[in-house]
């Protein structure tokens, strides 16, 4: 487990914005998602529907993965219109 | 402690009084669902918002679950927060109240005391502070409507203290003082503000700088987090010692954690919260002047216990009597029995304890009833007849 | 010194205590008013009860042995439940045109009991709203008792009413105490 190693301040507040970027959750993954370039078009469904966001848009518009943060819920590939997204084993 | 004379005093019933301070404090954010006995104090806060004459969001909620929700969210951004409920209310809003002391927020609630259903009773007994005691709160119980009235403006000022950031609930005896009128001292609006500045606050919700309340804590901090309620919970003897000194050097007037009556030379003393424990001072006078040695604790602070407070004036005393406006079925004491007799045991004072539950569900105790009580005491003492250990039940039909 | 009001819902009986606690402060005497505390229900009896002390008050359990009694309903005037707890040396102000034989024998075992009555629902009707009952009894109470005077209660009721309401409650009070009579 990744703790936030910083003072206890009153009630639980955690004053840092963005704190959660400290806990990597993609080690919680079993399968990664992969994407077929050829058959992405760059529509983002993908990115909208990340929970995370673990999507990255690419400077060509098409997707990329952040593994550090993608918990491996498959959301993407179930979305994803033209099934360019696939889940696989690590 | 000074007494202004009758004709300068306001008649308010307490529960005007109440509305009163709370308007005199320029709270921000009043939430509250309307319930008997403390209907008139939300009433009225009502009628000064709708006149102008207080700057403040009134949040008509639906029940009081969502107004102690609505209460913890603006405290949270920094506004000064009252409300108030009574029995079944205060049950609803239960999971919220440690929310609200978990989460540091300095709301100040009015607790006009009633009996918890059922059956369904609209009268005055403490079964619902006694309920929720263990959440966090300070608590703190009036004997009338002037230290009702003044504990308002303490409990905002003991709860926005950074070193306290803890919710207060100021304990009113439904009807026996929510629907009593009498003079009321009340202080001017710029005493008032000067006494309670605008609330200050370190963290609070504000866009301009984030920051995360109300995170979710795995066994590895929760446990630090709840354990900061109890060391802030620690530091209200002291906090509210200094707040009454302030307050006392503006109106002169001062009531302590415990109120304490003749109790130097007492053999019995007898222990008592809220608006029984002032019919008792007089019960006491009464048996002073028959030459009985009896004296009055009456427990105005009740969480955090003021062990301290209370220990040096049972030293010499030969029993205790308690009287608890509540039960707590099974349990081997009522409520406040229970905190009496640990802290005898972590004294190690062994002195009988008479532990009675009275009063439930609105059944008034008399003068005369608290004087037959303490000379039972007395004559079982004198005799050497062993004191009945437990829980009794006074005034309940035979 | 303890009163209680007895009435039905409706008829001022708690407001009446009131008025009378607030007279009393304005005397510069400690005074304490309350209900007897339930669910407000028009019709039903009522009662309200008031300490008044040169001292102040601690005591704030119900009142179980009155100096002064007063009935602000006509009908419970007959009652002898009035009597309850009556001090030996008390004054019963009751509404009523007579006084029936029921109280008086009732009140024999207390000789040194003061009973005055007074038709304040006459006066109250004859001012166009039996609501002005509770003024006219208040009035009646003021000089029987000589608790407070009819000067502070007066003030009282000025705080409170303005307009016409006022003006009949004045009234009602006025009558109240000129017409008043020991039985």
């Amino acid at each position: 487990m990744v703790k936030v190693e910083t003072a206890i301040l009153p009630g639980g507040v955690v004053s840092r914005p963005g704190s959660t970027t400290d806990y990597k959750t993609g080690t919680w993954r079993v399968k990664k998602p992969t994407v077929d370039l050829n058959k992405c078009t760059g529509c983002l469904i993908c990115w909208i529907y990340c929970p995370e966001p673990a999507i990255l848009k690419r400077h060509d518009g098409k997707i990329e993965f952040n593994y550090d943060y993608c918990k491996g819920c498959g959301i993407c590939a179930e979305e994803c219109p033209p099934k360019a997204i696939s889940m696989v084993e690590e | 402690m000074s007494l202004l004379q009758p004709k300068t005093l306001k008649p308010m019933s307490t529960s005007e009084a109440v509305a009163y301070a709370v308007k005199q404090t320029n709270v921000d954010v009043i939430a509250a669902y309307p319930i008997t006995p403390q209907t008139i104090i939300v009433e009225r806060l009502s009628e000064y918002v709708n006149n102008g004459e207080l700057d403040a969001e009134y949040v008509a909620v639906e029940s009081e679950h969502s107004a102690m929700s609505a209460c913890v969210a603006a405290s949270l951004t920094g506004a000064r927060v009252f409300t108030s409920t009574a029995s079944q209310g205060l049950a609803l809003m239960h999971e919220v109240l440690y929310i609200a002391s978990s989460l540091r927020c300095p709301i100040v609630m009015a607790i006009a005391n009633r009996a918890l259903s059922a059956p369904i009773n609209i009268h005055c007994d403490h079964s619902d502070v006694m309920g929720s005691r263990d959440a966090g709160w300070v608590h703190i119980f009036v004997e009338n409507g002037q230290q009702a009235y003044d504990r308002i403006f303490q409990a905002f000022r003991l709860a926005e203290d950074e070193d306290i950031l803890l919710p207060v609930g100021v304990n009113i005896d439904g009807f026996f003082l929510s629907h009593a009128v009498e003079g009321i001292a009340t202080i001017s609006d710029n005493e008032a503000a000067m006494f309670l500045p605008p609330r200050r606050t370190k963290y609070y919700v504000d866009s301009s700088m984030p920051m995360t309340f109300g995170a979710f804590a795995l066994p590895d901090w929760y446990f630090e987090i709840k354990e900061q309620v109890a060391s802030a919970i620690e530091k209200v003897p002291k906090k509210l010692a200094e707040v009454e000194k302030t307050y006392y050097q503006m109106t002169g007037r001062m009531y302590g954690h415990v109120g304490a009556y003749k109790t130097e030379d007492a053999e019995v003393g007898l222990v008592c919260a809220g608006s029984a424990a002032a019919t008792a001072k007089f019960a006491i006078s009464r048996l002073r002047e028959k030459g009985i040695k009896a004296g009055l604790l009456s427990i105005r602070l009740f969480r955090p216990f003021p062990v301290e407070s209370i220990l040096p004036h049972v030293k010499g005393m030969k029993a205790l009597v308690v009287m608890d406006r509540a039960m707590s079925p099974g349990a081997p004491s009522a409520p406040i029995g229970q905190d009496i007799k640990t802290m005898l045991y972590d004294a190690g004072i062994n002195i009988p304890v008479a532990n009675f539950v009275y009063g439930l569900g609105g059944r008034d105790i008399s003068a005369a009833e608290f004087e037959s009580i303490i000379l039972k005491m007395v004559e079982d003492l004198r005799s050497g007849r062993p004191i009945e250990r437990g829980v009794r039940y006074w005034g309940l039909r035979s | 010194m303890e009163v209680r009001f007895h009435g039905r819902g409706g008829q001022g009986v708690v407001t009446a205590a009131r008025l009378l606690a607030e007279a009393c402060l304005l005397e510069n005497k400690y005074s304490l008013s309350f209900p007897e505390f339930g669910p407000e229900r028009s019709g039903a009896p009522v009662r309200a009860y008031v300490r008044i002390s040169e001292e102040p008050i601690e005591v704030r359990s119900l009142v179980y042995d009155p100096e002064i009694v007063v009935s602000i309903d006509p009908r419970i005037s007959s009652s002898t439940e009035i009597l309850m707890g009556l001090d030996e040396e008390g004054t019963v102000v009751i509404n009523s045109k007579n006084v029936s034989d029921s109280l008086l024998k009732a009140i024999s075992s207390k000789p040194r009991v003061k009973l005055f009555y007074l038709d304040a629902r006459g006066i109250a009707l004859s001012l166009g709203d039996a609501r002005f009952e509770n003024s006219a009894m208040l009035g009646a109470v003021a000089k029987a008792t000589g608790v407070v005077s009819l000067g502070s209660l007066e003030s009282v009721l000025k705080t409170r009413f303005k307009g016409t309401v006022l003006e009949n409650n004045l009234k009602a009070m006025q009558l109240g105490y000129d017409k008043v009579g020991q039985a």
